[in-house]
């Protein structure tokens, strides 16, 4: 451009001006539209700026009227209310707010002013003032919503507290305080707790230890007792599993049990074990009950615990305890029972030959001595009579022998007795019988002389004068039974009301002086009380020391039914009675009971023949016929049973029906259920006296169709096998399920054979027959008594052959039992053994 | 014309053209494109004012006519002078800003915002960051005036204030309305 200045033509020039001259126009154009363009803009301001003022106004206007609306609503708030700024510099307070803290002041006063400054602003709270200024310097720092503070006032009044920063977008502005009076409510909720802390203590007390659970057994609450007793601390428990916490696994059933009692609402109490902290097992008394929530659905349970650990281990003492005395009163009965059992048999052949002695000539002096030999041995059967009757009736064995009965001719007969055998002049001896009781009963006659006839034993003892009443009426008529009330009434020296209580009891007597004094062996009145309960009846005593003494009973009987004739064993004239039996034949292998016997035939001029065994018997019984057999059960050759049935199966033999009585040594009564089996009619237990066998003789002689016993069939159970080898059939029938009777035979053949075949031995070493003879046939039966039968014959055939001269036999057989001897001896004793290890 | 979609530039931008083919090319050149051009302002530009995208088009193209340059290196170039006026003319903008990047990448989220506080009818191009890094700068460029090359050079421009060295590649897609950017050091 500079070279062309020089050189600038007119055109150019023009084009220059022409372009320049659109220049300036476009300028002005652009300069005036700028121009038009701020007019507007201009415009558009002024008309905004009327618009923002008019709206500032109406703006301002509703702020006002707002600020009074909240000014007026705060005011007049149930509420304390407290807004501070940021500086804590009060902007607004309203009265409720002054009224609640008891501030008399004017609420515009405060604003502007620090709230905390105000003069008493302290003395306003009941609580620890520092505490409560730190409290409030601490939501001032945190600046976050806070609430539920209960803050008791001096006044009295309880206040929640709530404190509410204000912000606008993040910028604090200041915090709003907000008093609310809950004083009631404060209250209510503290005489809820305080209630509820009462009870909790009591049952604290109680030592009963408190646990809440939910649905799933896990631990919401313990309370002390319940950390006490499980050895827990209460962090340790809450959260946990109870089941899993505490419950041996045994109990798992019984908890969801108590589980779905609980779902269903319903309480229950229930003794488990629960394991401790230390592991030991407690037992525990639980009484459950289910938590419901408001809408009374079941949220958990509640359990309340009383250890009884202490209680269950002296409920198993207890147990225990008693187990033993019970086995130990067990074995006492056992004892006896088999004591007196062994005493018997002696007594029986003692009792005998007494009575055989009195009818023998004596001196003045034998007299005596034999009167005092008696007087023992009747105290000693007496007392083994009383033994075995108490150990029957409390093992269940005693039978009644039931029939129909007078009641007045038995008590009748009763009182003539005891007359008769008192030897006092100065008693007096009543019956008074109910007219009403003249109807035929069905009882035993001789339980029920036995219970008169003990308690009327005991009066006499202790009455030395005045009168012995026996009474009994009618109590209550049943229809087919009737209930009968009995007296035994004395005026002797009468029982001290101490010593009343135990007169029932086994081996109790009044005292050792009485005891002393009068003897006995304290069973009387005991037996007296368990025949009395055979019949369903009850008995007591009444007494007055000085006066005497009065034993009332009741009994129940059946009526009988066809009501025919009376009739029973009287007191009679025996000895002519028996006078039409022409013979009998008595089966004994015992001589001394064989003596009793044949002295008491004599006596009664009873015709009779001798069998020392049940062989022997039935050769007798083929040559001549008998009225009445008296058959021992236990004999050799063969025994009361086996030659019993071989009677009652003779064929045209006039014995086939021949009474037979059996004699026991045995009262129990599965023995002589056996006898009866076996076809025998009557049974008498050794040893009798005189007049037991009388009174059978004179049913026999009056009673041509026999048998009074009722037969029932009873199976033996006999559940001990002997050994093979022995002769098991003879063993049975010889001892039945008598196992005791076995262990004795068997116990005393291990016990004396051994020098019986030891002399046996040698006497034949020496030569010397007849002594072997005798041995031999010594020895004989007590093979047989072990199930050794085929010794027994051989014995006999040693005998037999001694008794020839046949000395070839002789040793031939006994060179044989030699060999086989030793190998039989240790047979008998493992049999023994097995014996005593089933009765043990 | 009356087929587009009528969009208005700030007068700023018209101005500072005018401004610099006077001071580039010369009055004589300036005014040739004016009376060439069909513009219905009449070539009269002003600052505070608004004026038609297609006038833009226009006096590039017939720039384009009269001096030879392409439309793009045109365009070009006036968007690199321009980031230097508005660096001058919007200094409040930079302050506290050191790096080309990092002042591209908030283009979108903070200076558009403030640009609308300013003129509330301005019409803008979106920026959609793709990358960002303290090495290199992704982005997508959406405009409906297919503007991609006056970016690029006001990018340059960018580069250039904050006195750093990049490499800018662009790949036009969509006929122009969307230009990625990839720019790196």
């Amino acid at each position: 451009m500079e070279e062309k200045s020089g050189s600038v033509s007119i055109s150019d020039l023009e084009k220059q001006i022409a372009r320049l001259k659109r220049r300036i126009d476009r300028e002005v154009t652009a300069r005036k539209s700028a121009e038009r363009l701020l007019e507007e803009k201009s415009l558009e301001l002024y008309q905004s700026n009327r618009k923002l003022a008019r709206l500032n106004e109406s703006l301002e206007k509703t702020v006002h009227r707002r600020t009074n609306t909240l000014a007026s609503l705060i005011k007049n708030l149930q509420t304390g209310i407290l807004l501070e700024d940021e500086n804590r510099k009060v902007l607004l307070v309203n009265e409720k707010l002054c009224e609640y803290l008891g501030l008399e002041i004017d609420p515009k006063q405060l604003i502007g002013e620090d709230f905390t400054e105000t003069p008493s602003f302290i003395d306003i709270f009941d609580d620890d003032s520092a505490a409560v200024e730190r409290r409030m310097q601490a939501l001032y720092d945190n600046r976050k919503i806070d609430s539920l503070d209960a803050i008791r006032l001096k006044n009295g009044r309880v206040m929640r507290r709530d404190f509410i920063p204000i912000y606008s977008d993040e910028e604090y502005l200041g915090q709003l305080w907000k008093f609310q009076d809950i004083t009631q409510q404060y209250q209510y909720e503290e005489r809820i707790r305080q209630s509820e802390e009462k009870y909790r203590g009591i049952i604290e007390n109680m030592e009963l230890g408190l646990i809440e659970v939910d649905l799933d057994h896990n631990i919401i609450k313990a309370y002390d007792w319940f950390c006490d007793m499980t050895g827990y601390a209460h962090e340790e428990l809450i959260g946990k599993n109870m089941r899993e916490l505490f419950l041996p696994k045994e109990y798992d059933q019984k908890i969801n049990d108590e589980d779905n009692r609980r779902k269903q609402g319903e309480p229950s109490i229930y003794e488990i074990q629960m394991r401790r902290k230390d592991g030991r097992l407690i037992w525990v008394l639980i009484s459950g009950a289910p938590i419901y929530d408001t809408n009374d659905n079941v949220v958990g349970s509640i359990g309340i615990h009383y250890d009884i650990t202490d209680r269950k281990s002296l409920e198993n003492e207890l147990r225990e305890a008693r187990e033993m005395a019970e086995k130990a009163r067990e074995a006492e009965k056992q004892f006896l029972a088999n004591m007196s059992h062994e005493i018997r048999n002696p007594i029986n052949a003692i009792a005998g030959i007494i009575n055989l002695l009195y009818d023998t000539k004596l001196s003045s002096e034998q007299l005596e001595y034999l009167n005092n030999i008696k007087y023992a041995a009747d105290i000693l059967l007496g007392l083994i009579s009383d033994i075995l009757d108490i150990s029957k009736i409390e093992a269940g064995q005693m039978e009644l022998n039931e029939r129909e009965i007078d009641l007045a001719e038995v008590l009748n007969a009763i009182i003539q007795t005891s007359r008769f055998k008192s030897t006092s002049s100065n008693l007096e001896f009543n019956c008074e019988i109910d007219e009403q009781l003249k109807i035929p009963l069905i009882a035993d006659p001789t339980m029920i002389n036995q219970i008169f006839l003990n308690l009327i034993g005991n009066s006499i003892k202790f009455t030395e004068e005045g009168e012995i009443r026996i009474s009994a009426s009618l109590l209550k008529d049943h229809g087919e039974e009737v209930e009968v009330v009995c007296k035994v009434e004395d005026t002797g020296i009468g029982i001290s009301e101490e010593q009343m209580q135990n007169v029932f009891e086994k081996f109790k007597q009044a005292s050792k002086e009485t005891k002393l004094k009068y003897g006995g062996t304290g069973l009387g009145l005991s037996i007296v009380k368990q025949l009395v309960e055979l019949y369903q009846g009850k008995i007591s005593v009444e007494s007055e020391e000085g006066e005497g003494t009065s034993f009332i009973f009741t009994m129940i009987f059946s009526k009988s039914e066809d009501g025919k004739e009376i009739n029973i064993i009287a007191e009679k004239d025996q000895e002519d009675s028996v006078e039409t039996l022409k013979k009998v034949l008595v089966v004994e292998d015992n001589k001394i009971n064989q003596q009793y016997l044949v002295g008491l035939l004599k006596r009664w001029e009873i015709p009779y023949d001798i069998a020392n065994n049940g062989a022997e018997a039935l050769s007798l019984i083929e040559k001549s016929s008998y009225d009445t057999v008296l058959m021992d059960i236990r004999m050799p050759v063969m025994d009361g049973y086996e030659a019993t049935i071989r009677i009652r199966n003779l064929e045209h033999n006039a014995n086939k029906h021949v009474p037979i009585i059996a004699l026991t040594a045995s009262a129990l009564v599965d023995e002589k259920q056996k006898a009866l089996d076996a076809g025998m009619n009557y049974h008498l237990t050794k040893p009798f006296a005189p007049d037991q066998l009388l009174s059978i003789l004179y049913q026999i002689n009056n009673d041509a169709s026999g048998s009074s016993v009722n037969l029932a069939d009873q199976p033996v159970e006999n559940t001990f096998q002997f050994n093979d080898s022995l002769d098991t059939a003879y063993l049975d029938s010889l001892f039945g399920d008598d196992l005791e009777r076995a262990a004795i035979m068997f116990g005393i053949f291990t016990r004396t054979m051994s020098s019986e075949i030891a002399q046996l031995r040698d006497q034949l070493a020496a030569g010397d027959f007849p002594a072997v003879r005798e041995i031999a046939h010594r020895i004989k039966p007590n093979f047989a008594m072990v199930g050794l039968t085929e010794e027994t014959d051989r014995m006999k055939i040693v005998e037999e052959a001694a008794d020839r001269g046949d000395e070839n036999t002789v040793r031939k057989e006994l060179d044989g039992f030699f060999q086989t001897y030793p190998e039989k001896m240790s047979l008998i004793q493992s049999e023994l053994d097995r014996i005593q290890q089933e009765l043990s | 014309m009356s087929n587009q979609i009528y969009f208005f530039m700030k007068g700023i931008v018209f101005t500072e053209l005018m401004e610099m083919v006077e001071a580039k090319f010369g009055d004589e050149v300036m005014d040739n494109v004016i009376e060439k051009a069909d513009l219905p302002s009449g070539g009269a530009y002003t600052a505070v004012g608004s004026y038609p995208h297609s006038e833009l088009v226009e006096v590039v193209s017939r720039l384009s006519e009269e001096t030879g340059l392409s439309i793009d290196d045109l365009l070009m170039a006036y968007g690199e002078h321009l980031f230097g006026i508005f660096t001058k003319a919007y200094s409040s903008f930079f302050v506290n800003e050191s790096s080309a990047l990092d002042f591209l990448a908030k283009i979108e989220s903070k200076i558009h915002p403030e640009v609308h506080k300013l003129y509330p009818d301005a019409e803008l191009p979106t920026f959609e960051i793709l990358h960002h890094s303290e090495e290199k700068l992704e982005m997508n460029y959406y405009s409906g005036r297919k503007m991609g090359k006056f970016a690029e050079g006001l990018i340059k421009g960018c580069l250039a204030y904050f006195n750093e060295k990049a490499i800018i590649e662009t790949e036009s897609l969509e006929d122009g309305r969307k230009v990625r950017f990839s720019i790196h050091k």
